[in-house]
């Protein structure tokens, strides 16, 4: 409405604010346009000459345009509603103090990134019941652990330690960081981004390259990205990128933009239960209870354990959480009995004389166990996958938080779960 | 019997009227010539419009922020940057004194939008009030108006059935300062025009370094600065959510949630304040009397407490 009257009774149509919207716009004094400095020299001539430049009312335009001062003062408005960008406001927030805007660095706010479909579906395949989420933040498993914090800290503090071991390579935690990130930055530029899932080829080789895998994966993970462990016969996903660990594109550190950096609660890889199914482990399954789990089997920082990357990154977790080195050829180093499933790979750390009887341990840190009435073991617990995709629907990991594992066990008075054979 | 009223001289009438917006904390003021001002505001907007008898229009500007305030983020500048409410309390009180003092009639002029015409049009211009009384010349920054002494000042205007003599506006305009000219002639910015959030300004500077064109692109610069015109195109694009989760989003996300915040606290956030321009305007920011440090300096200097 203008001065209480609608459309119809001032006799504006679509048409028209279509027709004149834009010129009414231009001449009015949304746009400004000075020559010298008439009013303050009260050049009047110069007024008079400069006077559409300078906008005008909407009567003048109205006298213009042979259109009524309420038709311009309606199409007029509707214009600048129409022109205006509400996001714009937001350019202010990362300014002041001694930042300025700089029009060359800026990037729209509407043309940064958005999670690809991928991305978002591996997100909503997320289900989490809030209690536990609560008991689990409130217990410290979840927190703000990820693996690149905890490589920045190692490259820091011990850069010369071996972080990996080959067998004819050895790679220090500093030199890791630094390949990571040139890794890192060479995903980012070819496209990859925070959410997106990556393939690591040489995952699916019975790993004969494990060095590189390790590197694709910490810089997958470093750019929010998420890693695919899948099993070796199983069919290429459509939504998964692969990533070339044989001729890796490398890019500069410098350009990995801090809001690259992961979340924690963001997934990090994906680990293959079946055919079309992946179990979604995110930084607070994956990582949250590392360190206590290295600390109950006595991993420290002198120790040398042997990681199968092949078999998905758990015990690497374990080796990075404590600063360790991980032996990646299968040569000499700690392989403490452990066991567990996809969806909870490190789920029992195994007692000693268990393995000959199916397998015996005690739960790891933050893992919970139950018998079904069946006597089948069922697994919770911080560690667990927190959702499914790609199968169907998101569903949950299992009911209430419960795993069955389709196995049948007993739990002693001493806590020791034995798998039946 | 009502009693006759005194007689007054105008030009001692105007000294007590701006010696008194000068005790209640103007920096400047002066009498804007209403003739000039009738030429040059379009129809609807003239002195008239609001005080079919006015005689005279009184603008008084007040300073900006503290020295302290440019050192802030834009986001809680946007909060409490703009001092122009101390301008409207020094306005009204001179309306009333000119009443009491002259007995004669007398209006602080509303700073406000016009009714009639949506949230970009104002009822008068402070602007021009200020600028033909002289207190403010028109910058390169959309206009805003700079003083060579005081900088950036908020305005007010007063309007009278009393007859004043007016000033002359200023014979020099300080903008562009020579700082600006200099790098106007490197990288074909001055620092406001470089620095703007949404480069809403443009203009040339001629060969004796003044201002040749000055181009405002006064809409952009409202996406930043009147944040209540988003309200609208928030509540349509809620209207045309497909689902729940659109709809909750658009209603309730943090941006949008802040400005139903500033609606219903009444915060002068939401509108006119971006302020980078002006954080980067040397006359803004170091003119010899811009903020309250500068001007005790001033006064202890000249041996005043
Ligand atoms: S107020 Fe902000 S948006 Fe407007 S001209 Fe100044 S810097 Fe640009
Ligand atoms: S920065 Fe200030 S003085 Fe320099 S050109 Fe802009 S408005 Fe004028």
């Amino acid at each position: 409405m203008t001065r209480g009257l609608g459309r119809t009774q001032i006799g504006v149509t679509a048409g028209m604010i279509e027709s004149f919207g834009e010129l009414v716009f231009e001449l009015s004094h949304n746009v400004q346009d000075r020559r010298g400095d008439p009013i303050r020299k009260l050049d009047f001539a110069a007024i008079e000459a400069q006077r559409a430049a300078l906008g005008l009312s909407d009567r003048e335009i109205a006298s213009r345009l042979g259109l009524t001062h309420d038709q311009v003062t309606y199409i007029r408005n509707l214009a600048e509603r129409r022109h205006f960008v509400a996001n714009n406001f937001q350019r202010l927030l990362g300014l002041g103090g001694n930042r300025r805007f700089r029009e060359e660095r800026f990037v729209p706010h509407e043309a940064r990134p958005a999670l690809s479909e991928t991305a978002l579906g591996v997100k909503s395949a997320m289900r989490i019941d809030p209690a536990r989420t609560r008991r689990y933040v409130e217990d410290g498993w979840w927190s703000n652990h990820t693996l690149a914090g905890w490589l920045a800290a190692h490259a820091a503090e011990r850069p010369d330690v071996t972080a990996l071991d080959t067998g004819d390579d050895r790679v220090g935690y500093g030199e890791l960081n630094r390949r990571m990130d040139r890794l890192a930055a060479g995903l980012l530029a070819a496209g990859l981004g925070r959410g997106d899932v990556g393939r690591l080829d040489a995952a699916r080789l019975d790993a004969d390259d494990p060095l590189s895998v390790v590197v694709g994966y910490l810089a997958l993970a470093r750019i929010g990205a998420v890693t695919m462990f899948a099993l070796p016969d199983a069919v290429d996903p459509p939504w998964a990128a692969p990533v070339d660990l044989k001729t890796p594109v490398e890019g500069d550190p410098a350009e990995l933009p801090a809001a690259a950096m992961p979340a924690a609660a963001d997934p990090l890889y994906l680990a293959q239960t079946g055919d079309h199914e992946f179990a979604v482990h995110t930084g607070h399954t994956a990582l949250g209870t590392a360190r206590a789990t290295a600390a109950a089997i006595d991993l420290g920082p002198g120790d040398r354990m042997v990681v199968d990357i092949a078999n998905g990154p758990a015990l690497l977790h374990l080796a990075l959480a404590v600063g360790t080195t991980a032996v990646l050829d299968g040569g000499d180093g700690l392989r403490p009995p452990l066991w567990g499933l996809p969806e909870l790979p490190i789920a029992l750390l195994g007692t000693e004389g268990g393995m000959e009887d199916g397998f015996a341990g005690r739960p790891a840190p933050g893992v919970e166990v139950r018998l079904s009435e069946d006597r089948e073991l069922e697994l919770s617990g911080a560690p667990l996958s927190v959702g499914r995709y790609w199968n169907a629907a998101p569903e949950s990991i299992a009911e209430e938080g419960w795993l069955g594992t389709g196995l049948e066990a007993e739990i002693g008075d001493d806590g020791v779960v034995r798998l039946t054979p | 019997m009502a009693q006759q009223k005194p007689e007054t001289d105008p030009k001692q009438a105007k000294q007590a009227i701006l010696d008194y917006c000068a005790r209640k904390g103007a920096l400047a003021a002066g009498v804007a010539d209403l003739t000039a001002i009738n030429r040059i505001a379009p129809e609807g907007h003239r002195p008239a419009d609001i005080m079919p008898r006015v005689k005279s229009v009184i603008s008084l500007g007040v300073g900006g922020q503290t020295q302290g305030a440019w050192t802030v983020p834009a986001k809680a500048m946007g909060y409490f940057g703009s001092t122009e409410t101390r301008a409207y309390a020094i306005a009204y009180g001179c309306a009333f004194f000119i009443e009491s003092r002259f007995r004669t009639r007398a209006v602080y002029c509303p700073p406000d939008l016009d009714n009639e015409s949506g949230p970009r049009v104002p009822l008068q211009s402070l602007k021009l009030h200020a600028e033909l009384a002289g207190i403010g010349a028109r910058s390169l920054a959309g206009d805003i108006l700079l003083h060579p002494e005081f900088g950036y000042m908020y305005f007010a205007s007063v309007f009278t059935e009393l007859e004043l003599p007016p000033n002359r506006p200023m014979a020099e305009n300080p903008c562009p300062h020579s700082s600006c000219v200099e790098m106007y002639r490197q990288v074909g910015q001055t620092p406001c025009m470089k620095f703007c959030p949404v480069q809403c300004l443009s203009g040339t500077i001629d060969e004796a370094g003044r201002q040749s064109e000055m181009h405002y692109d006064m809409a952009k610069c409202a996406e930043l600065s009147e944040q209540y015109e988003s309200l609208p195109l928030i509540l349509a694009e809620a209207m045309r959510a497909e689902t729940p989760e659109e709809q909750e989003s658009v209603l309730m996300d943090p941006d949008n949630s802040m400005l139903w915040y500033k609606m219903s606290v009444g915060s002068g956030g939401l509108l006119a304040q971006c302020f980078e321009c002006m954080r980067v305007c040397p006359i803004a920011t170091r003119a010899p009397l811009a903020d309250p440090i500068r001007r005790a300096e001033a006064a202890a200097e000249d041996g005043e407490t």
